[in-house]
């Protein structure tokens, strides 16, 4: 018997991408995922399940993902530069240029996902604003290299070219659009 | 031959096309994001956009509100109604705003405020306000990149100096959070002002000219205007200066609609959120029954005092 | 499962639908149901035109579609259409090379004689448009006749299985450009597809510029009238195409799809298509657009003809014929700036897809008196302005 895993269940997606809206719509919210794969499996998944497609692109530079994932995930593998999804580990910076999009077009952007530690505590203390946000929001991270905060301000520095982040730790999940400013504490 | 439709009756990669689109709108807040806009079995122009929307998001155990003109009971919400009900199996269906998880609404937004537990889904028939001075859509798309709107301001400089006043009445040109401006859509200059700062994340749908866009939650929406010549919403006031009130449940807060009374031929005024009027006047008669119990209690004291 | 309860706009809504299938079925009390079969067949090129807008090839439903909407092709194709949204992309065929059609129809008027030659076929052009009476009173014994003696007086033997194309001609002796340059694709879009990819119009929108392959697949589906009415403005004057039909087309083309295990192209069935090519001459012009080197056929020393190019599924010769003269129109409007409607890809494309126009003209009877409110409101405060009250 064939055991799917449920985030490759529609209604799994549906739940996960309502949080991902949230995350989104409110950014520096952590939202706890409704499953986790199974198995011990890539707990990104979780969002790259839901995302997806053979229309779109991934990246995957760390190699966080299987064989057996990408043959799920049914996407075009791409090289990073040209990828619509981007796939890292948080606490490994690494220097590239992603899809920022045109000035016609800026959706055509990357969404760089990044597997940190744990969202909501640790040293790395964030002071967030900016639309989604009342007046302030304080997010800590554990597992997240600040290079990537810094490379994010570079990528978003003319809007409305720029990447979006989504956080992902063991259980949560947390965004950053590109017009949330960020202050390290 | 077999018609079973998958939950949301539209295919997962469309879903999950319409997903993709809808998080790059909120996070270029006011920037139309084109998406392919699947044929649904309702007419382009009778909501398609919002639909799909309400399709790739609504999840099972989640109440719905459909509303059109303000109500409830419009035929086009009672068919895209009937619609996602059979569609989406599992789901509820309400009129009153509070109980709603997700409002799906053709050119009102509710008087009552949204929370951020709900979501906001406008129809849209034109997503672009630059049409009316750039006909062709890569010159326009260039124009919002830049937030170049100066041929836009000129137009509504025109209408003051011919008109003295702005005359734009429903779609109003907003900027949202000081760039992109967006046609608001087909509501009122009365609902304008619930965009700016709204605790509920508010997307807009527009099937046949295939864009989707977002105004977030606790982000600027500033309706254009000039330092001399403010934004106005509706006027409601009679000819002797007062401000008319709803024949149902007496209200002088609500976007009222002006009808004539098919059987009386009498113009008459009355709100046009439904749900709201119905709240009103439910609360006008527990104010009356506790103001009747009271004077009950008044006359009996008085009796055997 | 708490619903909201119907009240006066549900059962509006149910009453037109009992009144809309009332008008279908009062014929008379000895009245038969229209036959899918009936639609099918007598009622051919109609059945042609939705399966053709509609953008998916079922005849059957085609026929349910004309029925349930009485005859109303937007509606039928709107509900075709409709369809196909809820069907899942399974696989994408490899493009099909026309020259194999079942032909049942194939002329051309670019030359006297073609090899495999004129065959007319079920045209009713050199038809008088007189009403034929004897049709009013047709009964089921003459009319089953008909295809009887037809097909008893018609010989099969010598019909070959594929004529050859009438362009192939025209290449070898150098009058059209040879197939290389005509088939290289350039992809206006960011995704990560390959190079002469054909645009998907059911997975992308149309963000202009737009590639020739997203030009053809939004007129392929296009509401016929909509193209004949932007191909005769150019026709007669709005536009310089001048066209020659080098070949038109008519037939069933087999289509093939790899098969699951082996992986060999396997024949799935076929489909009746219409083609048309046009020739079409343009004066010599020095500027070379670098996007569309393709588009402009001049070398330095040879000028050729330029083609445009029209098919669509089902028999439909306006149509194929309309679209080739629109795919030259635009693909001059491309490479040189568009010089009339017919040439602009935006006045074309996003105002020919029956679907979207129908839709949104019908959406006008919808109510509007929210707007309608506001629009009163801002012309009383205007009036008030101009006609101060004393």
């Amino acid at each position: 018997m064939l055991a799917i895993d449920p985030v490759w269940q529609a209604d799994t997606q549906q739940a996960h991408f309502r949080l991902l809206l949230d995350a989104m719509a409110y950014p520096g919210r952590c939202l706890i995922l409704k499953t986790l794969p199974i198995d011990g499996g890539q707990v990104a998944l979780s969002v790259l399940s839901t995302l997806l497609d053979a229309e779109v692109s991934l990246a995957d530079p760390h190699k966080l993902l299987k064989d057996d994932d990408w043959k799920m995930l049914q996407t075009n593998s791409v090289a990073v530069d040209e990828a619509d999804y981007i796939l890292c580990t948080g606490s490994q910076f690494t220097r590239f240029t992603p899809k920022l999009g045109r000035l016609k077009s800026p959706e055509q952007s990357a969404t760089l996902i990044l597997v940190v530690d744990k969202l909501g505590v640790g040293d790395l203390k964030l002071n967030l604003s900016g639309p989604g946000i009342q007046y302030n929001k304080l997010l800590s991270v554990t597992g997240l290299a600040a290079q990537w905060l810094a490379r994010r301000e570079e990528c978003n520095i003319a809007f409305p070219l720029g990447i979006d982040l989504i956080l992902i730790d063991d259980t949560q999940i947390a965004a950053l659009p590109r017009t949330t400013k960020v202050e390290i504490l | 031959m077999s018609t079973a439709y998958p939950f949301g009756f539209l295919d997962e990669y469309a879903k999950k096309e319409v997903r993709r689109t809808t998080l790059k709108a909120v996070a270029i807040p006011g920037y139309q994001v084109p998406y392919s806009s699947r044929e649904m079995p309702m007419g382009r122009g009778f909501g398609t956009g919002g639909l799909q929307l309400t399709l790739a998001l609504i999840g099972e155990g989640e109440t719905l509100k459909v509303i059109d003109q303000g109500s409830d009971d419009s035929v086009n919400a009672v068919s895209l109604r009937s619609f996602i009900e059979m569609t989406c199996v599992g789901i509820n269906t309400t009129t009153k705003t509070e109980e709603a998880d997700l409002i799906q609404s053709r050119h009102r937004i509710p008087e009552k405020v949204l929370r951020e537990d709900q979501l906001l889904i406008l129809q849209v028939p034109y997503p672009d306000p630059l049409v009316v001075v750039e006909p062709s859509e890569d010159k326009r798309k260039t124009l919002h990149g830049e937030a170049d709107y100066s041929r836009l301001l000129v137009k509504l400089y025109e209408d003051i100096v011919k008109f003295d006043e702005i005359t734009i009445s429903h779609r109003y040109p907003t900027r949202i959070n000081s760039h992109y401006v967006i046609d608001s859509s087909p509501i009122p200059r009365w609902d304008v002002p619930k965009l700016h700062q709204s605790s509920a994340l508010i997307l807009f749908g527009a099937g046949r000219e295939k864009k989707i866009y977002a105004v977030p939650p606790y982000t600027k929406a500033e309706p254009l205007a000039f330092e001399d010549v403010p934004f106005r919403v509706e006027n409601f006031t009679d000819s002797i200066g007062q401000r008319r009130s709803c024949q149902r449940c007496n209200c002088t807060s609500s976007f009222l609609d002006e009808f004539i009374d098919s059987t009386t031929g009498e113009k008459v005024y009355q709100c046009s959120d439904t749900d709201w009027c119905d709240t009103q006047q439910s609360l006008n008669r527990s104010t009356q029954a506790a103001t009747d119990s009271e004077n009950v209690s008044k006359i009996g004291e008085i009796a055997h005092g | 499962m708490g619903y909201v309860a119907i009240k006066g706009g549900g059962q509006a809504i149910d009453e037109t639908k009992k009144v809309f299938d009332y008008l279908r079925t009062r014929q008379s009390d000895t009245a038969l149901p229209l036959d899918s079969n009936i639609i099918e067949n007598q009622l051919r090129l109609l059945h042609s035109r939705v399966i053709s807008e509609g953008g998916v090839y079922h005849p059957r439903l085609a026929s349910l579609a004309i029925k349930q909407s009485q005859g109303d092709t937007l509606e039928a194709a709107f509900a075709l259409r409709a369809y196909r949204s809820t069907q899942p992309r399974l696989l994408e065929t490899p493009v099909h090379d026309t020259s194999n059609m079942r032909i049942t129809r194939r002329i051309s008027s670019a030359f006297k004689d073609i090899s495999g030659g004129q065959m007319l076929g079920a045209t009713t052009d050199y038809h008088l448009r007189l009403m034929r009476m004897d049709l009013l009173d047709e009964s089921p014994e003459k009319f089953r006749a008909i295809a009887k003696q037809w097909l008893e007086n018609t010989s099969v033997e010598h019909i070959p299985d594929t004529f050859p194309k009438v362009l192939e001609s025209l290449r070898a002796e150098g009058l059209l450009p040879p197939i290389e340059n005509n088939q290289v694709e350039v992809n206006q879009t960011q995704k990560n597809t390959a190079e002469a990819e054909p645009f998907d119009i059911t997975r992308e929108p149309l963000v202009f510029p737009v590639p020739r392959s997203a030009a053809l697949a939004t007129m392929a589906r296009g509401e016929q009238g909509s193209l004949l009415a932007i191909a005769y403005s150019n026709m007669r004057g709005y536009g310089d195409v001048h066209p020659t039909v080098a070949e038109l087309r008519v037939g069933y083309l087999p289509v093939f799809l790899p098969h699951p295990i082996t992986g060999e192209l396997t024949e799935i069935g076929e489909v009746e298509i219409t083609e048309c090519e046009v020739v079409a001459m343009y004066e010599e012009h020095s500027d070379e657009s670098p996007q569309n080197k393709v588009h402009s056929n001049m070398n330095k020393t040879k000028p050729t003809f330029t083609l445009g190019y029209g098919a669509c599924f089902g028999h439909n010769e306006v149509k194929a014929i309309s679209m080739a003269i629109l795919d030259r129109a635009l693909q001059k409007g491309m490479a040189d700036g568009p010089a009339n409607p017919s040439e602009d890809p935006e006045f074309v494309l996003l105002h020919v897809d029956g679907i979207d126009s129908m839709g949104f003209c019908t959406h006008y009877k919808m109510p509007h008196y929210v707007t309608f409110q506001s629009d009163m409101d801002r012309l009383r405060a205007t009036q008030q302005k101009s006609n101060p009250k004393e």
